[in-house]
C-alpha cells in the first residue's frame, strides 16, 4: 500500500524576504531532516514509529500528506504504486490518506459540519460518486459524533474553534471516521490527552482497523500502544529508522529510553 | 502672519555665522508657518494660540532644576544652557534638514541640548538630563538632542522635562540612532508648568537587532504634543513604546506615535494609557505602516482612556497601514470607566470612595509605569503621578 | 507539488465580471456637461416642482464652490465633471410604462441576464422590485400588495409628483446638500432612485429591493434613495448594482438618506457589484456615495449591511446620527478589493441621545494589488450619557502586492461612554489552507471557505436570498470562477 524507499528530504530553501508561515520553523533551510528512511506498509498492518524529539517523525507524517516547506532530495514514496509526492495534498486526501494533525488547526466561522461535507463531497466527486444526499451525510455524522463522545452541537461550531486541547484530537479521529480513509497516519494523536480521552481515541482508531486499511502512528510515548496494538514497532533517529521490531520494541523503549539506540 | 515676521526679526539676532547655515531653514519655516487643524496630522491640536503671540529668545534664568535620581550621571539644563554636568555631552547640534513645520522653526533656533555618543559594546551609567525651562512669559527655547548608539551599545536615559509657571513655548527635537544590536531605554518624563507650551518630537532610526523602548509620561503643560517615530530599518529590530497622558486643569495634551517597519522580522508594541480629569483634552494617535517587504512583522497597539469629568475629552486613533501580506498586526482601544465592581470591592474592605478610586487610577497608570526599567527613573514616575491625583497623598505607601 | 502563494495569486487573477455585458438600447442622453441649463433640462424632463428646481440650483451653485476631497487613501486621475452626460434614459421609457408588459422586452432581457426575472418577480412572492437603468426607474414591482398595507414604495421622481409633502418634509434632512462635495454634485443632478414610506405602526409585508444599472457609456449615475419608517413601523430594504464592462471609468455618486422615527427600525443592505475595472485597472465605476441614516426617534434602530465587491474605487462611509434616546445604529461590512481595486470605505456613529448603542463590524479582504482601507468616526457627544460603541476591523490579506489600512477615530467627550475597539490584520492562513486540503479540499475552495468563515458575522446579518448570493459574488471575486 505504501512503499517508502531511502527517502531523503530537507527543508527548503526560502529567502529571508520569502519565508512564510507554512511548513517548518524559519531558520533551518537546507537542513537535512531526513536521510534514508525506507518503510512499507500492508493494508492490514498498524505501524508505530517512534522516536526522541527531532528526530523526524513529524517531518515524515507532513511530507506524506504533501505539507510544502520540504525538499525531497533523494528516494520515493509509492501509495498504491503510484507516485504519493507528485500529488497534491487535496488529490492526497481524496485518494484515502489521512494526517491526523498534532496541533489542529483552528478555522473560525466555517462550520465543523460544512468542512465535513465538503471534503466528503471533494472525494466522492474523485472517486465519480455523486454528492451525498444532505439527510444521509447528516446521520452518517452524527452515529460517528457518538462514537466519539461528543457533543452533536459541536457540529455547527467552528473547525476546532475554541476546542480543548482534547476536543481537538477527538475531532480529528471523527474526521477519519467521517472520511474513512484507507492510509491514516496519526501524528502525536496521543499527546495531550488524559487517559479518559485516549481510551476514546484509541476506541476510534481501533474502529477504523479493516484488512483494507493501515495505520502509521507517529508517536512518542509507548502509552498509546497499550490501546492500539500496533503489528511493527520504529525507531527513528536522526533521519533513519535505527531499529525495527515488533510491540515488545515499544514496552523496551519506554524502559530504556532512546538514549541506547541513538548512540548507536 | 505678523507673528511669522516677529521670527524673522528674531532670526536676526542670532550670531552671523548660525544665521547662514540655517536660514535656509527659517525661510522653510515662514514659508509654511505653524500646522493648522485642517493638516490630518493636527487635527485635534490647535496652535493658532501658540502661533498668534511673539516669543522672544528666553535668556539665563533664575533655574531650580530638581534633583538627580541617585543612581544616574546628571547633565541639568536651563532654558538649554548647561548649568551642571559633562560638558562634552552637550551641544547645538546642527540639522542637516528638517522635516516640514515645527522642525524647521527648531532647526532655525535650536540651542544647546543634549548630545550622547556610546561606542561600540558600551553600557555607560544612566543619565538622568534634568531638562529646566521656564523662567520668563513669552520666552522660547529650541533645543536639538543626539544620541547615538554604536553597536551593542546600551544605554539608559531619562529625559525630565520640567519648569515653572511661566507661559512658556518650548520644542525639542530628539534624533536616536540605535546600530545593530543596540538598546536604549528613553524614559521621558514631562512634568511642566501649567502654562507652557511644549512641541516634542523624536525620531528614532533602529539599525539590526536594535530595541527602542520609549517610556513616557506625560502630566503637565498647557498646550502640549509630542510625536514619536521609529523606523525598524533592518531586519530583526524591536521597538516598544509606552506611556501615561494625564493631564488635568485645561491641558491640551496630543501623543502621536509612528511605527514604519521597513524591515522584515521586526517587532513593535505600543501601550498607552490615558486619564482625562477637569477640562482636559487628550488625544492619542498611533499610526503603524507596514512598508513592502517588511515580511514578519508582528505589532500590537493597545490604548485605554479614562475620562473622569463631563468636560474631559479624549481623542484617539489607531491606525494601520499595511502593504504587505506576511504580518501579524492587531490593535485595540477602548473608552470606558473604572471597573464598579473593584470600587465595590475594595470599599467593602473599609476605603473610602476616593482613596478606592485613585488606587484604581494609579493601577490603570501603573501597568504602564510599571514597566519603567530603572527604579529610580519608575519611583519619580509614580511620585509624580501621585502628586496629581486629589487623594494621591495617602496612596504614597504603595511606592 | 502544491500551491504556492503565487498560485495563490494567479488563481485569483482568473476573476470574471458576469455582469460586464452592455445592452444595445437606444436612449436619449444629454449631451456631457454640466451648467444650469443641464439641470434645468433634467428638472423639467421629470416634471418637478419649482421648490425642487430652486433647491438643486442652490446645491449646482454650492457645489461649485466645494473642493473635491482629496483625503481618503485612493489614488485616481482627476476626474473632468464637464465630460460626464448628467442624464439618460432608454427610449422606449420615454413614457413610463404602466405595466411590465409595456417594457422594452431587451431590458427585460437585461435584467434576466443579471438574475433578476421581472416578469417572475411579479407572481412569485417575496421581494418587491424596484430598477434604476442609468437614470431613470424601469418597474417597480409588487405594487399593489405595498399599497394595501399601507407602504409607499416608487421611484423617488414619482414620488415628487405624488407625495409632494413627504419628498420635500425629508429630502435634505440627513444629507443636506452643503455636506460634501458628491453630495453636493448629487443634489444638483440626482435623476432617480427610489422612495419608501412606511406609516405607523407598519411591518412592511415584504423585502423592498432596487436594482441599480449603468448602461449607458460616459454616463454618471445619481440616484438619490430617500427612506422614511414612522413611529413604530419596520422596513427592510435591498440594494444591489451592477455595470457593464467598459474601458473608460464611470461616475456613481449616490445618496442615500434614512429617516427612522420613534420606535422605527430600517434595515439597508447592499451588494454591491459595479464593474471593478480589468486586472491592469483599466475601467471600472468610481463609487463614491454618501448614506446616511438619521435615528430620529427615541428607540429607532438603523442597520447597514453592506457586501462590496465591485468598483474601481469605493468612497463610502453609511453612517448613523444616534439623535433619539435609547436608538442603534449598526454597521456589518465585508468589502473585497482585487486587482487594482480601491476601497476607502467605512462608517461613522453619532451618539448624541443618551443610552445609545452602535456596534461596527468591519471585514476587509485584500488581494492582488487591492488597497483598503476602513475609516470609522465613533463620536461621543456630551449629551450621549451611557453611550456604548463595539467595534471589530478585520482584515484579510492575500499576495504580497495588496494592502489593508485601518483609520478608526474615536472621539469621546462624555465620562460615561463605554468604546472598545478591536482590529486585526493577518494573511489568509497557511495552515489553516493546508489543513483543508490535507481533508481532500481544494485550494481554490479552501480559500473561499476561509474568506465565507472570516465573513460570517457580517453575512448573517443579510436577508436569506441575500446571504447566498453574497456568498457567491465573494467566491467569484476571489477564485476567478464564473458566477
Amino acid at each position: 500500500m505504501l512503499e517508502i524507499t531511502n527517502l531523503h528530504a530537507q527543508l527548503a530553501p526560502a529567502s529571508l524576504n520569502e519565508q512564510s508561515s507554512r511548513g517548518p520553523a524559519p531558520g533551518g533551510e537546507g537542513k537535512k531532516i531526513l536521510q534514508g528512511i525506507t518503510l512499507a506498509v500492508k493494508p492490514g498492518e498498524v505501524h508505530a514509529v517512534m522516536g526522541p524529539n527531532g528526530s523526524g517523525k513529524s517531518t515524515l507524517a507532513h511530507l506524506l500528506a504533501g505539507r510544502e516547506g520540504y525538499t525531497v532530495t533523494e528516494g520515493q514514496v509509492r501509495y498504491d504504486g503510484k507516485d504519493l509526492l507528485a500529488l497534491s495534498p487535496e488529490e492526497r486526501a481524496c485518494d484515502g490518506v489521512f494526517l491526523g494533525f498534532q496541533y489542529p488547526v483552528e478555522i473560525p466561522g466555517v462550520s465543523n459540519l460544512y468542512l465535513l461535507r465538503t471534503a466528503l463531497n471533494a472525494k466522492r466527486k474523485r472517486q465519480g460518486l455523486p454528492e451525498i444526499d444532505a439527510m444521509d451525510f447528516l446521520a452518517w455524522v452524527k452515529e460517528r459524533v457518538k462514537q466519539m463522545k461528543m457533543d452533536i452541537a459541536m457540529l455547527h461550531r467552528g473547525v476546532n474553534e475554541g476546542f480543548s486541547g482534547g476536543e481537538k484530537k477527538r475531532n480529528e479521529i471523527l474526521q477519519m471516521l467521517v472520511l474513512e480513509p484507507r492510509l491514516m497516519i496519526l501524528d502525536e494523536t496521543d499527546s495531550g490527552l488524559d487517559i479518559d480521552a485516549l481510551k476514546i481515541v484509541s476506541e476510534g482508531i481501533n474502529l477504523m482497523r479493516s484488512p483494507q486499511r493501515a495505520i502509521l502512528l507517529v508517536t512518542h510515548y509507548q502509552r498509546l500502544l497499550d490501546y492500539v496494538k500496533p503489528d511493527f514497532v520504529h525507531v527513528l533517529a536522526r533521519g533513519r529508522i535505527v531499529k525495527s521490531g515488533g510491540p515488545e520494541l515499544a514496552l523496551e523503549l519506554e524502559q530504556k529510553g532512546y538514549g541506547w539506540l541513538e548512540a548507536a | 502672519m505678523t507673528a511669522l515676521s516677529h521670527y524673522e526679526q528674531a532670526f536676526e539676532k542670532l550670531p552671523a555665522p548660525l544665521r547662514e547655515s540655517r536660514r535656509v531653514h527659517l525661510h522653510a519655516f515662514l514659508e509654511q508657518g505653524f500646522p493648522t487643524t485642517r493638516e490630518e496630522d493636527w487635527r485635534y491640536t490647535d496652535l493658532a494660540p501658540l502661533a498668534a503671540l511673539a516669543y522672544e529668545p528666553a535668556a539665563a534664568p533664575d533655574a531650580r532644576p530638581a534633583a538627580a535620581l541617585e543612581d544616574c550621571e546628571a547633565l541639568a539644563l536651563a532654558n538649554g544652557r548647561l548649568i551642571r554636568g559633562d560638558a562634552r555631552k552637550h551641544g547645538a547640534n546642527e540639522a542637516r534638514e528638517a522635516a516640514p513645520g515645527i522642525p524647521t522653526l527648531n532647526a532655525a533656533f535650536a540651542s544647546g541640548g543634549l548630545n550622547l555618543d556610546i561606542a561600540a559594546g558600551e553600557r555607560p551609567q544612566p543619565l538622568h538630563l534634568l531638562n529646566w525651562l521656564g523662567g520668563q512669559t513669552q520666552g522660547m527655547t529650541h533645543q536639538r538632542h543626539r544620541i547615538r548608539l554604536g553597536r551593542g551599545a546600551q544605554a539608559t536615559v531619562v529625559l525630565h522635562d520640567h519648569g515653572d509657571a511661566a507661559a512658556f513655548f518650548s520644542t525639542q527635537m530628539l534624533d536616536i540612532e540605535l546600530d545593530g544590536g543596540a538598546q536604549l531605554d528613553l524614559i521621558r518624563i514631562q512634568d511642566l508648568g501649567a502654562a507652557a507650551s511644549a512641541i516634542t518630537r523624536t525620531d528614532a532610526a533602529l539599525g539590526r537587532d536594535a530595541r527602542f523602548r520609549c517610556l513616557s509620561l506625560d502630566l503637565g503643560g498647557a498646550l502640549v504634543r509630542h510625536d514619536v517615530n521609529a523606523a525598524l530599518t533592518q531586519p530583526g529590530a524591536s521597538a516598544e513604546l509606552a506611556g501615561v497622558l494625564a493631564p488635568s486643569g485645561r491641558s491640551h495634551l496630543d501623543l502621536h506615535t509612528r511605527l514604519d517597519h521597513r524591515a522584515p522580522h521586526g517587532t513593535s508594541r505600543e501601550t498607552f494609557r490615558a486619564i482625562l480629569a477637569d477640562r482636559a483634552h487628550g488625544v492619542f494617535n498611533g499610526k503603524v505602516v507596514v512598508h513592502p517587504g517588511a515580511q514578519k512583522t508582528d505589532s500590537e497597539q493597545h490604548v485605554a482612556s479614562l475620562l473622569l469629568s463631563p468636560q474631559a475629552e479624549i481623542d484617539a486613533k489607531p491606525e494601520l497601514e499595511i502593504y504587505n501580506d506576511d504580518v501579524k498586526c492587531a490593535h485595540g482601544a477602548t473608552c470606558g470607566q473604572l471597573d464598579e465592581s473593584a470600587l465595590y470591592y475594595l470599599r467593602s474592605r473599609g476605603l473610602t470612595l476616593e482613596t478606592a478610586r485613585n488606587l484604581l487610577l494609579f493601577t490603570f497608570a501603573h501597568e504602564v509605569l510599571g514597566r519603567i526599567p530603572l527604579a529610580s527613573a519608575r519611583r519619580l514616575a509614580e511620585r509624580l503621578l501621585l502628586a496629581r491625583l486629589p487623594g494621591g497623598k495617602a496612596l504614597e505607601e504603595l511606592l | 507539488m502544491s500551491a504556492t502563494p503565487k498560485d495563490l495569486e494567479n488563481l485569483l487573477k482568473r476573476r470574471e465580471y458576469a455582469a460586464g455585458f452592455s445592452t444595445d438600447i437606444e436612449s436619449e442622453t444629454v449631451p456631457p456637461g454640466l451648467s444650469e441649463d443641464v439641470i434645468r433640462f433634467i428638472s423639467a424632463r421629470k416634471g418637478e416642482p419649482d421648490w425642487l428646481l430652486e433647491w438643486r440650483l442652490k446645491a449646482y451653485r454650492r457645489w461649485l464652490k466645494m473642493v473635491e476631497p482629496r483625503w481618503a487613501h485612493v489614488h485616481y486621475p482627476r476626474i473632468d465633471y464637464q465630460a460626464i452626460s448628467y442624464y439618460s434614459r432608454p427610449k422606449s421609457l420615454a413614457e413610463r410604462p404602466k405595466s411590465l408588459d409595456e417594457v422594452d422586452p431587451k431590458l427585460l432581457e437585461t435584467y434576466k441576464k443579471l438574475g433578476i426575472p421581472l416578469k417572475e418577480q411579479e407572481r412569485l412572492a417575496g421581494v418587491a422590485m424596484d430598477v434604476v437603468f442609468d437614470s431613470v426607474s424601469v418597474a417597480t414591482t409588487f405594487k399593489d400588495t405595498l399599497k394595501k398595507a399601507g407602504v409607499i414604495f416608487c421611484p423617488i421622481s414619482e414620488a415628487i409628483r405624488e407625495h409632494p409633502d413627504l419628498v420635500r418634509k425629508y429630502l435634505g434632512t440627513v444629507v443636506p446638500f452643503g455636506d460634501n462635495f458628491y453630495a453636493g454634485l448629487n443634489s444638483a443632478v440626482f435623476t432617480d432612485g427610489s422612495f419608501v414610506y412606511v406609516p405607523k405602526g407598519v411591518r412592511c409585508p415584504m423585502e423592498l429591493s432596487t436594482y441599480f444599472r449603468i448602461n449607458e457609456r460616459n454616463t454618471g449615475q445619481f440616484e438619490r434613495t430617500l427612506i422614511v419608517a414612522d413611529e413604530g413601523s419596520y422596513v427592510s430594504y435591498l440594494e444591489g448594482c451592477t455595470a457593464p464592462q467598459r474601458d473608460e471609468n464611470q461616475l456613481h455618486a449616490a445618496v442615500v438618506e434614512l429617516v427612522a422615527l420613534d420606535g422605527a427600525q430600517i434595515k439597508y443592505s447592499t451588494v454591491q457589484n459595479w464593474y471593478p475595472g480589468d486586472e491592469e485597472g483599466r475601467g471600472g465605476i468610481y463609487n463614491f456615495v454618501t448614506k446616511r441614516g438619521d435615528c430620529r426617534g427615541r428607540a429607532s434602530k438603523i442597520s447597514w449591511t453592506q457586501v462590496e465587491t465591485g468598483s474601481a474605487i469605493t468612497w463610502k462611509y453609511p453612517s448613523c446620527i444616534l439623535r433619539g434616546d435609547d436608538s442603534v445604529g449598526e454597521f456589518y461590512s465585508v468589502a473585497v478589493t482585487n486587482n487594482r481595486q480601491q476601497a476607502d470605505t467605512g462608517t461613522k456613529m453619532i451618539h448624541v441621545g443618551r443610552n445609545t448603542r452602535s456596534t461596527i463590524v468591519s471585514k476587509g479582504i485584500s488581494a492582488g494589488h487591492g488597497q483598503q482601507s476602513y475609516r470609522g468616526l465613533v463620536r461621543v457627544l456630551p449629551s450621549a450619557q451611557n453611550a456604548r460603541n463595539y467595534t471589530q476591523c478585520d482584515s484579510l490579506l492575500i499576495g504580497g502586492s495588496c494592502g489593508a489600512h485601518t483609520f478608526p477615530y474615536t472621539e469621546v467627550r462624555n465620562p460615561n461612554a463605554h468604546l472598545e475597539h478591536e482590529a486585526t490584520t493577518s494573511k489568509i492562513g497557511e495552515d489553516q489552507l493546508f489543513y483543508c486540503r490535507s481533508r481532500g479540499i481544494s485550494e481554490e475552495d479552501a480559500v473561499s471557505m476561509i474568506v465565507n468563515g472570516f465573513c460570517k458575522q457580517v453575512f448573517k446579518e443579510l436577508p436569506m436570498e441575500f446571504a447566498v448570493e453574497a456568498q457567491k459574488l465573494l467566491s467569484v471575486s476571489l477564485e476567478g470562477a464564473v458566477g
